[in-house]
């Protein structure tokens, strides 16, 4: 029962807050119905028995990436946007909807292969130990992969924000 | 009783928000978050999947799905700042200089 409150209450909020995150004009105030949605999906992984990424995704999403995206707000002074929507909005919508319905389709098709019954957990506990397991027995390549990748992404930051004529 | 479908559901409900507003915005920073909330929802599908199946490679894929879009937003922004100092400018439209001939 208060599994099932805990599931409509993130539901709503997660909604509401991806909704305000593309309808709000000035950027602040959608960064923060971002968080608002990040936290839902927070809540979301701990329903699912999963303490590891509900403490990632607070981390590293509320707390690393929403740090960034409000700093650079807040640097760069954003005011609110004069050109709100694009153009030819309607055929745009029509388009995505043409590109999204056949994800749609095989998603519910995928779907029914999950009957209730099926859904249940094997018992299988997802905490760090195993977590960590998998990374280095299984994960291993796009683990290290992965660490070169914030290294080029480091390396890039600096010399793209350090161009050799602004820096007098 | 919570079943798998509801999860799902959800993710694909946040999909579809973050595609439209990467189709409908103009401002930078609001096709970059919709982005990340369309990582956010592929996610949240990904590990009630990886729940249903009780599987623990969904937490770890998760795991570098975090990871790479911490990545893509830094360096997303620096681009952003960097467009900024040159043109003054958010609208996505500024993109549309860079085209070639």
């Amino acid at each position: 029962m208060v599994v099932d409150i805990l599931f409509y209450g993130f539901t709503i909020f997660a909604i509401l807050g991806a909704l305000g995150t593309i309808s709000f004009s000035h950027p602040i105030n959608s960064a923060i119905s971002f968080l608002i949605t990040l936290l839902c999906i927070a809540g979301f992984y701990s329903l699912i028995d999963n303490p590891f990424l509900f403490i990632m995704q607070i981390t590293i999403y509320s707390g690393a990436i929403m740090v960034t995206i409000l700093f650079v707000i807040m640097y760069l002074n954003v005011q609110k946007e004069k050109t709100f929507f694009a153009k030819k909005i309607f055929f745009k919508i029509v388009g995505a909807a043409i590109i999204l319905i056949p994800f749609i389709y095989i998603f519910f098709d995928s779907l029914n292969k999950y009957k209730a019954d099926k859904v249940l957990n094997k018992g299988v506990i997802v905490n760090i130990e195993n977590i960590g397991k998998s990374i280095f027995n299984d994960w291993f390549l796009p683990f290290e992969l992965i660490s070169v990748l914030l290294l080029v992404v480091l390396i890039g930051v600096v010399i793209l924000l350090n161009k050799k004529g602004e820096r007098k | 009783m919570m079943y798998i479908d509801h999860f799902v559901a959800v993710g694909l409900i946040l999909f579809i928000i973050g595609f439209i507003g990467v189709i409908v915005r103009k401002n930078v920073f609001i096709i970059m978050m919709s982005i990340e909330l369309m990582l956010n929802a592929v996610n949240l599908i990904l590990l009630s999947f990886g729940y249903a199946k009780g599987s623990v490679d969904a937490s770890t894929i998760a795991l570098l799905i975090l990871a790479i879009s911490a990545a893509e937003a830094a360096f997303g922004f620096v681009i952003v700042i960097n467009i900024f100092k040159n043109r003054q400018d958010f609208n996505i439209n500024i993109f549309n200089h860079y085209k070639g001939d």
